[in-house]
């Protein structure tokens, strides 16, 4: 009989790839060889973070190396510690990722000698620099840096130098934070931005941003209407979008459909209001939707290239009121349906489904008054159909 | 309906539809290569199948045969293993030897669907569990000395997720 180590590695590789991180520091423990194929220095590059808070034990660690570290400075970083970062550049040769959370801009002075901030790629940085004190500027040199995520109060000190920056993915505390994203924004290709201060964009100019990640969601920002589509005017190339706010007016759908004809996947997140999926209608590319929302029209919508489309609760109490007359009439193609917290769903669960030819993948998850009895005759009537249910 | 006829490794032939058989990227890529015609009577050897395997791989492909192309949900998170159809589940109750060696042809014929709902299966089976629990699942031997066993404890106490 075939036992599971005579499975090739490329295989076992493939099955743990379904596992959880914490799944897979069980099955490490499980024998030699699940230990080299579950922690590869392929995963351990892709998904491990080394975390170099403690009191790191050199005789554990010079086993392996790393490529991925964090390092966490928060109140008084321990004497001993900060000797063992020393250790670094041994268990950690040429970071490839760098997570740092600080709580003084002098902090940055520890790990320069220890980490090449010129060869990394992608860089965390979040905490607060403090820099009341009459500190010198500090540089980070980055010529390597790809991916930037910077979530911290009092930037101010620090001067960024980051010739290959194409992801930026930012907290907006200050106007300082402000300039940093207006400094870099033509050479990205994806931003993610979350705002904590008033904003406007009628200072950028065109954009080549392909991905976008827009998040209000704190402010009620029906005078920012405006603002918003000027960005979007702005990122005629535009392939992916999520947008969040507190309200989303049909305005700013109608911006969408109209401004960004390359769209191919739209996130559309409001915790208040209707979200009208029907301007969409007018993005030919469109495959993948996703509303999160307590309210969306889905009335005499047709998207004819749609694959997959996810209904989900903004709050999941409230659930999600879905307006429409046929439901998923207008979705031919639709292969992936997700639907998340809905209220009103087991009677016309299976109407849904018959009217949608192509749907190969259904994920039911909390939505209320629906029962594993009923799946399981779901699953009975549709066998072809992969239902996952929680 | 064309069809082609496949040689498991133990002789046996199976008359198979073209369109079914090209579930399998390897044999697609032989019949393309090899320029072989619909209506020739060349048979195709798979001798890396025997004939009890070969024939679930086959009833699976009937099944799929008109699955469309599956969209890949870029989530970079964890894979959702729980989304396994009810046919495919049925189709899957099977001992662990037969669990493996449908991998092993998925895997050599290159069958993307059935690689990626068996190897879920497997991973349902590990999903949970304890290192020893997992060994017994398969009958796995602990070839570990307790140090080397200790270190791995203490380096996955430094490791945390990306």
């Amino acid at each position: 009989m075939v036992h599971i180590n005579d499975l090739p590695n490329k295989i076992l590789e493939h099955v743990f790839g379904y596992l959880s991180f914490y799944s897979r520091c069980n099955v490490r423990l499980v024998c030699r060889k699940w230990d080299s194929v579950s922690f590869s220095a392929s995963f351990r590059t892709r998904k491990v973070v080394l975390a170099a808070n403690r009191n790191l034990d050199l005789t554990i660690l010079l086993q392996r190396t790393y490529s991925n570290v964090s390092i966490r400075f928060d109140g008084v970083f321990p004497n001993k510690s900060l000797e063992n970062l020393h250790v670094l550049p041994s268990v950690v040769p040429s970071p490839k990722s760098v997570r740092l959370y600080v709580s003084q801009c002098r902090h940055l002075n520890y790990v320069e000698p220890v980490i090449d901030f010129g060869i990394v790629e992608t860089l965390y940085l979040s905490g607060k620099m403090n820099s009341t004190t009459v500190e010198q500027a500090f540089q980070l040199q980055m010529d390597r840096l790809c991916s930037l995520y910077l979530d911290v109060f009092d930037i101010g000190n620090v001067r960024f130098r980051m010739p290959n920056l194409r992801h930026l993915n930012m907290v907006v505390h200050s106007q300082e934070d402000l300039d940093l994203l207006r400094e870099f924004i033509n050479q990205l290709h994806s931003l993610t931005v979350w705002f904590r201060v008033p904003y406007n964009f009628y200072h950028f100019g065109m954009t080549n941003l392909r991905h976008l990640s827009f998040n209000i969601t704190q402010e009620d920002l029906t005078e920012s209407e405006r603002n918003i589509i000027t960005l979007l005017k702005h990122c005629a190339q535009l392939e992916r979008l999520e947008l969040a706010a507190k309200s989303i007016g049909r305005c700013v759908l109608e911006s969408i459909a109209a401004n960004l004809p390359w769209l191919i996947e739209l996130t559309v997140q409001a915790s208040e209001g209707a979200i009208y999926v029907k301007p969409f209608a007018k993005l030919p590319r469109l495959e993948r939707l996703r509303i999160v929302g307590c309210h969306v029209s889905l009335d005499r919508v047709h998207l004819p290239s749609l694959l997959s489309l996810a209904l989900c609760a903004e709050n999941l109490e409230q659930g999600i009121f879905v307006e429409a007359t046929e439901w998923f009439m207008g979705f031919p193609r639709l292969q992936r349906l997700t639907l998340m917290g809905q209220m009103t769903l087991p009677n016309i669960l299976n109407s849904i489904i018959v009217q949608l030819p192509k749907l190969r993948w259904l994920r039911i998850s909390r939505c209320c008054l629906v029962y594993l009895w009923q799946m399981d005759e779901l699953k009975a009537y549709h066998p072809g159909l992969a239902i996952a249910f929680d | 309906m064309p069809t082609i006829k496949l040689q498991s490794s133990d002789g046996e032939v199976f008359d198979t539809d073209v369109q079914i058989a090209k579930c399998s990227g390897t044999i697609k890529t032989m019949l393309e290569d090899l320029g072989m015609d619909e209506g020739d009577d060349e048979v195709v050897p798979l001798p890396n199948v025997n004939s009890a395997i070969l024939r679930k791989v086959l009833q699976w492909a009937t099944f799929h045969k008109d699955d469309p192309i599956p969209v890949e949900d870029d989530d970079s998170k964890e894979k959702r293993t729980d989304d396994i159809s009810s046919w495919d589940a049925d189709f899957l109750k099977v001992d662990q030897g037969t669990l493996f060696e449908l991998i092993l042809a998925a895997n050599y014929l290159d069958i993307k669907g059935l690689l990626d709902v068996t190897c879920k299966t497997v991973a349902n089976m590990i999903k949970g569990k304890t290192p020893e629990e997992i060994r017994k699942t398969f009958n796995i031997k602990n070839d570990f000395t307790p140090a080397e066993e200790e270190q791995v404890r203490k380096e996955n106490e430094w490791c945390e997720e990306k």
